[in-house]
């Protein structure tokens, strides 16, 4: 038996090579993907909420109930307008594998920390249905009797925009380091 | 925005360190993920942690110092986001101490005698993980206590263990004993 360093040393070597081009490019997809799926959940999100909230009010849903809600609802029609590179483009771009990634995943970190800092745009349809439904009588009333989870809902929207503005400062540091 | 000198600069310690220690890296990553297809991410983000590292580094020490304490560090925070689903790591006193109750197989060939170092290196907690990986990487302990932060004494101390242990639970150590 030869000694443990030796053997440690001398151990086979790893079949696959570590491409530096491959690991930007995979972050590069990876960061396109996350921010596509964030703006899908949240306005999947806002129209769950205009619907429920709306079959459930159908009786007396008041005017400014129906206003707001379709306020909303052209909202999200426009960030998916908006948003309709993001959402629908191919995550594996041609420039992706180009030879100049690290460039392209810049521009992606970029993107990344503007889609990030403007979050009320994305968030903002399902924001506004909240207001909406708080700010009425029948919704007020409803709202009061499941206050736990308005406060949950309330205290988890606190903290994802701390957490969104500082993956922002976070991707803003990674920029400067690249 | 960075200027292209400095680019190249990184892109330059980049190329030296993964030329010098590559490989060393390689091993590095074995010591903390067992799964082929979950060590070849973490080399993936060691990689690049170190890539952009080097925009920062100030030759304040040597690039091996620097090299090793990114990789670790990487592979620190890897193994601290994959424990929730492995069990708890235990220290080099832990295994001392129910080492030298435990028998010795006499005639374990190579292979098997490296997964058992795989397995020992990979239940470490990450400060003795670190310690064990740069002590089998045949660095000295002053070496060893700049990558750590730990003084050059406490790391004597750790690779006394780490010698007992080898020898006492996988190892016929001509060199450790």
């Amino acid at each position: 038996m030869s000694d443990a360093g030796a053997m440690w040393r001398e151990q086979p070597e790893e079949g696959t090579e570590v491409r530096l081009e491959e690991i930007v490019n995979r972050r590069t997809e990876d960061l396109y993907r996350s921010t596509r799926s964030e703006i899908l959940v949240s306005i999947g999100a806002a129209l769950l909420f205009v619907g429920i909230t709306a079959w459930r009010l159908a009786p007396g849903l008041e005017r400014l109930q129906v206003v707001g809600f379709g306020a909303a609802i052209v909202w999200v029609v426009v960030c998916l307008y908006r948003f309709r590179g993001r959402i629908w483009g191919d995550a594996a771009r041609p420039d992706a594998r180009a030879a100049s990634g690290v460039d392209y995943y810049r521009a992606e970190l970029a993107q990344r920390r503007d889609h990030l800092r403007r979050a009320w745009l994305w968030h903002g349809p399902l924001l506004l249905a909240c207001v909406v439904l708080a700010g009425t009588d029948s919704g007020y009333r409803h709202l009061r009797d499941v206050w736990p989870l308005v406060a949950v809902l309330a205290v988890w929207t606190g903290y994802g925009w701390v957490r969104r503005h500082r993956q922002a400062r976070e991707i803003q540091r990674e920029m400067d380091e690249i | 925005m960075e200027s292209g000198a400095a680019r190249s600069k990184r892109d330059e310690l980049y190329a030296e360190a993964r030329a010098a220690f590559g490989r060393a890296l390689d091993r590095l990553a074995v010591g903390y993920e067992s799964d082929p297809d979950k060590r070849h991410d973490l080399r993936q983000e060691i990689h690049l942690q170190l890539w952009r590292s080097f925009e920062v580094f100030d030759g304040r020490c040597a690039v091996k110092t620097w090299t090793f304490r990114v990789a670790h560090n990487t592979a620190v925070s890897y193994i601290n986001r994959e424990r929730r689903k492995n069990a708890g790591f235990v220290s080099l006193e832990e295994i001392e101490r129910t080492a030298a109750s435990m028998d010795r197989a006499p005639d374990i060939d190579q292979q098997r005698a490296l997964e058992q170092l795989y397995g020992f290196i990979r239940q470490l907690k990450p400060l003795d993980r670190q310690i064990m990986i740069c002590h089998l990487e045949d660095m000295d302990a002053a070496a060893i206590a700049e990558i750590t932060g730990l003084s050059a004494a406490n790391i004597g101390m750790k690779i006394h263990r780490i010698k007992n242990i080898l020898s006492h639970r996988f190892l016929e150590e001509k060199r450790y004993v």
